[in-house]
């Protein structure tokens, strides 16, 4: 009774209510999204390389080492010889490595040096593996593949020949314009930085910065010596031995190198700029407070010109508690109505901008359902809207009781 | 005229005092006031005689200070608030000056209201819907093409009628009317006593309230409400 009499005064009040609840959708969407993104981004993050037990590059700090090699992000990092890959490599307690040579660019991708190891042990977002959508993985030291986002932006096919520059630059100051690579292999997307990637073998390393070393007649390429990679990535035998292994490398007599374990570095940095998501949760709480006091506001400034209407309903045989009651269900209906409002624009954004998003800053964010935290949130805003209804409702029990049935305006 | 005794009272005061504020003193105090179960009785009160108190405590939405306000055989003085109101929904039809309908709910919706309050009311339907009540009123009161019009379209007329059908909705025992056709010219006014009066049941008692004593003749009798009042109420 009470409901469908609430719903019908809302409908009464259609641009008081329809602006309402725009306002407490609008939040609401503001609090999902915002959630949305957090965890899309932190999954599109520490999700970037998994499957690997330890990083291994020349000492560094481990958040360096761990940017520059998997995000491309910060300074390079210095080389760790390609005799201690090796012979790690064939340490007993190594089920597989995989080098990783950084350092060139082509046309503002990162150019990395592997090998066939990389290509099927690396796992990214849980466990999902490096597929390839046309060709195959580069063999000879002139073939390269590309990163689905590599491919998508420069239009390049399989077959295609590739001008590698040396450093990160757009346009490489110096080019190993002799070394052209051929296209032998596109990548699905992954969703990972290394869609923005261009995939070479070691020796096509090797190669290029020979020729070039030649050409320019003196050695400018110290630190890119062919005989050194950027990192490896190592898969143990056994998982529980990390820690001893990532021990047994760092006091290695031969070379001062760092071992991280990616999950863990990446989860540690995360937290560090956690501040920031907190940050973006309080000022959309914030909002949804500021969108509940519009409903307080709406329901408070009718009140006036209900006195009648609550009078005639006290005539009929309302209590007072019934006219309070009505007020509270008015709110809470305010708040349901907003609720479903805020999340259907949240999954419509998420569908319209998915794409973008993606294209433009290499954020994935997956559709997917309300986690039961956003559930009890937006149980949390309907109650809340319900208490704040008390005011007004009690503002009319009082008004009634003065009022009684006669109405004085 | 006199009517024959003894026959059960629809309502009676004893001694009945209230008022707003303790300090100011009861601006209602009424020695004796009654009536009998099918009495039609008219009370003349112009505005600032306590009639809106009296009418109040009637319908058990103000509670006396002392005295017995008895309506339907119960004394209503130690019910609590929610047994008043639940006594109302049942027993009681409201009829206001003006401003009788909620403006959100369509005509239909307006009769069958305290039907949709009150199940004491609801059951004295028997096997029809408070909808099927509603337009079965209507019909009565000549109202049958407004059903499904939303009241905030209508005429203060048509208006005062959907009022009185939702008074008369689910044969209440008690049918109280404050000036309900103050607002109503002579013709409409005549039609709707004559609605009102005749929609009721045998044994059904109606109050009216008004300050046009013209209408004290189609009662069964008449009382002045100033003469009534031994308080002297303000304004």
């Amino acid at each position: 009774m009470l409901l469908s009499l609430a719903r019908k005064s809302l409908r009464q009040r259609r641009l008081a209510t329809g602006l309402t609840v725009c306002s407490i959708g609008l939040s609401v969407s503001l609090l999902l999204g915002v959630d949305l993104v957090r965890l899309g981004a932190r999954e599109s993050f520490t999700g970037a390389v998994s499957g690997t037990d330890l990083i291994v590059g020349s000492r560094s700090s481990p958040l360096q080492l761990t940017l520059y090699t998997v995000f491309g992000i910060g300074s390079g990092v210095a080389g760790v010889s390609s005799a201690t890959w090796e012979r790690y490599s064939r340490h007993p307690a190594v089920e597989w490595t995989a080098p990783l040579s950084f350092g060139d660019s082509y046309r503002g991708f990162r150019v990395l040096g592997t090998n066939d190891e990389f290509f099927e042990r690396y796992r990214f977002h849980g466990g999902r593996q490096l597929l390839f959508r046309a060709g195959d993985a580069p063999q000879s030291s002139r073939e390269a593949a590309l990163g689905s986002a590599v491919a998508a932006e420069l239009g390049n096919g399989l077959g295609d020949a590739l001008v590698v520059a040396h450093g990160l630059q757009e346009h490489g100051l110096l080019e190993h314009a002799d070394a052209p690579f051929n296209v032998i292999g596109i990548l699905e997307r992954t969703n990972t930085p290394l869609d923005r990637t261009v995939f070479i073998t070691l020796d096509g390393v090797e190669a290029m910065h020979k020729e070039y070393a030649e050409h320019s007649g003196d050695d400018v390429d110290q630190e890119r010596r062919p005989a050194s990679l950027t990192a490896f990535l190592v898969g143990l035998e056994s998982r529980p031995d990390v820690l001893l292994f990532k021990r047994e490398i760092e006091e290695d007599e031969a070379e001062p190198m760092t071992a991280v374990m990616p999950a863990v570095a990446l989860h540690e940095l995360w937290t560090t700029i956690g501040y920031a998501e907190r940050a973006l949760q309080a000022i959309s709480i914030a909002v949804v407070i500021t969108s509940l006091l519009s409903v307080l506001i709406s329901l408070y400034s009718t009140l006036q010109e209900r006195r009648r209407e609550i009078a005639v309903l006290r005539a009929v045989g309302l209590g007072r508690r019934q006219i309070s009651l009505l007020l509270t269900v008015e709110a809470g209906l305010l708040a349901v109505a907003g609720s479903i409002l805020g999340v259907a624009v949240v999954y419509a954004a998420l569908f319209a901008l998915q794409p973008a998003l993606e294209a433009m800053i290499g954020l994935h964010l997956p559709i997917r359902a309300l986690e039961p935290r956003h559930l009890f949130w937006l149980s949390a805003v309907v109650l809340a809207a319900m208490a704040l209804g008390l005011l007004p409702g009690w503002q009319a029990y009082r008004r009634s009781l003065a009022d009684g049935l006669a109405v004085r305006l | 005229m006199s009517v024959s005794r003894p026959r059960p009272s629809a309502f009676s005061l004893h001694d009945a005092k209230f008022g707003y504020e303790p300090a100011r003193g009861p601006v209602l105090h009424i020695d004796r006031l009654d009536a009998a179960v099918g009495e039609r009785l008219f009370l003349f009160g112009p505005s600032g005689c306590g009639k809106t108190t009296l009418l109040g405590l009637l319908t058990g939405i103000l509670q006396a200070d002392s005295g017995v306000v008895e309506v339907l055989g119960r004394d209503l003085t130690p019910l609590s608030p929610a047994e008043r109101d639940s006594l109302r929904a049942s027993h009681v039809g409201y009829i206001f000056q003006l401003f009788n309908l909620i403006p959100y709910l369509s005509v239909r919706e307006n009769i069958a209201l305290p039907c949709r309050v009150s199940r004491g009311r609801r059951r004295r339907l028997g096997a029809g819907t408070p909808e099927e009540a509603a337009d079965e009123l209507a019909r009565r009161l000549g109202i049958a093409d407004l059903l499904a019009r939303p009241a905030a379209e209508l005429s203060v007329g048509q208006q005062q009628r959907v009022a009185a059908a939702r008074a008369l909705v689910g044969s209440p025992e008690l049918v109280i009317a404050d000036e309900p056709t103050s607002s109503l010219d002579a013709a409409s006014r005549d039609r709707f006593l004559e609605l009102l009066l005749g929609g009721c049941d045998r044994d059904c008692t109606v109050v009216l309230v008004s300050h046009d004593h013209g209408l004290a003749t189609l009662f069964d009798r008449a009382t002045s409400l100033p003469e009534a009042n031994r308080a002297t109420p303000l304004g």
